[in-house]
């Protein structure tokens, strides 16, 4: 699997994917699916202050009555562009094994960076992986029923290194 | 926070940028004087404070305070670090409604922010 920048710099090709990976990109929504997970819901739509107080009821009923469905709506585009861009993958290989390629736009290299940050929040939240610093144990992941999630988990965060180093559009310089 | 990005080195990529320096000439003449209550209420700085998590990727962070706030790439990355390191920093103080500004901003790019009297 490689990434690549097209001549021009308007596009990038994330080439050699193979049917699992493809898979998990196009599993992305439903990773960042918050849903039945109260956890994950906090972690997304974190509450806007610490130890409020009865002075601060109004800011975070304003907080959920404006902000929140805004940022719903912001996760929400990321995740219709991710999509909408997986779902226009092209095959470049039958044998022996399938490949494909997906190409997205360098202005959506943040929404993409988005959605997968979603999806991974949301799976630490549900499946409560074990961090970088832990000593990882396959029979655990097994065990527990983690491991699937973990490696989507890894997977995306592969993806969101590779666009790191593409390049965020020219806003975040 | 996250430790796979430390494959990457983006200082060369992402050039810092600074904060406009606020004018020392700026003179306040006559301030009206507020009863103590109302100053005590407007005057409270409030912390943004950003929180570590497994998730967020550490060079992603640097970029959003410095895209966020317009930090330096040196300052966000020792923010950054805080964060890391002590468990959460406070990356920015002063009025409450730019703080909740900056928090749905934080938000919006996902990371665990809030804001808090300082």
């Amino acid at each position: 699997m490689h990434i690549t920048k097209s001549e021009d710099g308007t596009q990038l090709m994330i080439g050699g994917l193979g049917e699992t990976e493809l898979e998990m990109l196009r599993g992305v929504r439903d990773a960042a699916d918050p849903t039945a997970c109260p956890e994950a819901e906090r972690r997304l739509f974190p509450a806007p202050i610490a130890d409020a107080d009865e002075h601060d009821f109004d800011t975070i009923a304003d907080w959920k009555e404006f902000v929140v469905p805004d940022l719903r709506t912001r996760f929400d585009d990321a995740l219709d562009q991710l999509e909408s861009d997986v779902a226009d993958a092209r095959q470049v290989r039958k044998l022996p094994m399938k490949r494909f390629v997906v190409k997205l736009r360098v202005e959506h290299v943040e929404l993409w960076y988005s959605a997968l940050n979603q999806a991974r929040l949301v799976l630490q939240e549900k499946y409560k992986l074990p961090s970088e610093n832990t000593s990882l144990s396959l029979e655990d992941l097994f065990a527990k029923g983690q491991w699937r999630a973990y490696f989507q988990s890894r997977f995306y965060a592969e993806v969101q290194c590779w666009l790191l180093e593409a390049g965020m559009p020219d806003g975040w310089r | 926070m996250n430790q796979v990005e430390r494959r990457i080195d983006i200082r060369d990529r992402w050039p810092g940028q600074f904060l406009a320096a606020a004018n020392p000439e700026t003179e306040v003449l006559d301030a009206p004087i507020a009863d103590t209550e109302t100053v005590t209420e407007q005057d409270t700085p409030w912390n943004v404070i950003v929180f570590n998590d497994p998730v967020n990727l550490m060079p992603y962070v640097t970029m959003v305070l410095q895209k966020v706030f317009g930090y330096s790439e040196a300052k966000a990355t020792q923010m950054m670090l805080d964060v890391h390191q002590k468990g959460k920093c406070v990356v920015w103080s002063g009025e409450r409604e730019k703080a909740e500004f900056y928090v749905q901003q934080l938000q919006g790019y996902q990371l665990q922010a809030t804001m808090k009297k300082a």
